[in-house]
């Protein structure tokens, strides 16, 4: 009898172990987030877009820079004889650096546009992660480590990055 | 002796397969709009859910046939005329609200008819398909207003359907209004095997 009662309590034991290990004790990992960022197909996609934007307006800006580099060597050649090249100059001038600012903060703009798509897909694409594989917490760590000690084994960076460009291209799985 | 029993199970076991699977209009509907089945598929944001459907034209034609008589020779027919195009729906749902879509997060009403313009307009651009070898460009668009009924709103979309074989699919809206960009949604092969036909 005393036997059976023993089995019985280690048994509870053992599910009641069991129960708290996979179910009341919260299950947390970590990720690089800078690695998943840097990584991550749709940052990659659009960097490339803003390289493209930034050079088809740098190509403007040049074609208006070298038309006043001829202008002002055209100035010199006649000692500033010449007024209405000057004005001309002067015009020009003003529109360059016009255009200089404006592409300036559209540049700005637009690397903020999409800096916001890619961390609110970024995030969203996470938290799939984590409701997918029953996480109670993912703490996003950086190159700089905010942690003094983090066990490696807690590290899902690499898995996040796969799920997280599995999402972006579509797939549900 | 064996023998014919290893047969008669293979034999189940094939007929059992989804493949070979033939279901009623009804029921053929509820079979594409099963998100199991992979041809539903969903991206939720913070703000929107996008619902993608891909319609089968098979499952058009169930849906125009499921409260009327349709011949096999109908069926067949506008089958075939269908599968010119790849067709989808898009549903973009605003979270949290009851207002229309184009309504959310906006900070006034230029914002609001800039959105309206965009998707009357101009969001058909930026929908493409991609298959293994080829970028589709948006055949056939309509955009469905809700006008304040509903929080949500369809895009029905439909690309050229090049060649006939089976193959991935990669929807793919480059949204330019809502602030989240890009979204890819990708109908697996696998999935487009598995569609079961009419009875």
């Amino acid at each position: 009898m005393n036997k059976i009662i023993s089995i019985s309590i280690i048994l509870l034991a053992v599910a009641g172990l069991f129960v708290y290990t996979y179910i009341a004790v919260p299950r947390i990992a970590y990720v690089n987030i800078d690695v998943v960022y840097e990584d991550f197909t749709l940052k990659k996609e659009l960097e490339k877009k803003l390289q493209g934007v930034e050079k088809e307006r740098n190509l403007q800006l040049d074609s208006l820079k070298t038309e006043l580099q001829i202008l002002s060597t055209k100035i010199e050649a006649e000692r500033g004889k010449n007024l209405d090249n000057l004005s001309t100059f002067q015009v020009k001038k003003e529109r360059y650096l016009q255009k200089e600012d404006e592409f300036g903060k559209a540049n700005q703009a637009l690397a903020d546009e999409y800096r916001t798509q890619i961390w609110k897909q970024l995030k969203q694409y996470i938290k799939d992660y984590s409701k997918n594989k029953g996480y109670d917490f993912i703490y996003g760590v950086d190159d700089g480590y905010n942690f003094i000690y983090v066990n490696e084994s807690d590290d899902i960076t690499d898995k996040v990055k796969e799920f997280v460009n599995n999402k972006y291209n579509g797939s549900s799985k | 002796m064996r023998i014919p029993y290893l047969f008669l199970i293979f034999f189940l076991f094939i007929s059992c397969s989804d493949s070979d699977k033939s279901l009623n209009e009804k029921e053929f509907i509820e079979w594409v709009e099963d998100e199991e089945n992979g041809l539903l598929m969903m991206k939720e944001f913070d703000d929107f859910i996008f619902t993608l459907q891909y319609k089968p034209a098979e499952y058009i034609v169930a849906k125009e046939c499921v409260n009327k008589e349709c011949s096999k020779e109908e069926i067949q027919s506008r089958i075939h005329e269908l599968e010119e195009l790849y067709h989808f729906n898009l549903k973009i749902t605003a979270k949290d609200t009851q207002e229309e879509m184009l309504k959310k997060n906006i900070s006034g009403t230029d914002e609001y008819f800039q959105r309206i313009e965009y998707f009357t307009s101009l969001a058909e651009n930026d929908l493409k398909l991609y298959t293994l070898n080829d970028t589709i460009d948006c055949g056939l668009y309509h955009f469905e207003r809700s006008y304040n009924m509903a929080p949500y709103s369809n895009m029905v979309v439909g690309f050229e359907r090049k060649v006939k074989t089976l193959q991935d699919l990669t929807f793919s809206f480059d949204e330019k209004v809502l602030g989240i960009g890009k979204i890819n949604f990708k109908i697996e092969k696998d999935a487009l095997e598995k569609l079961p036909t009419i009875k």
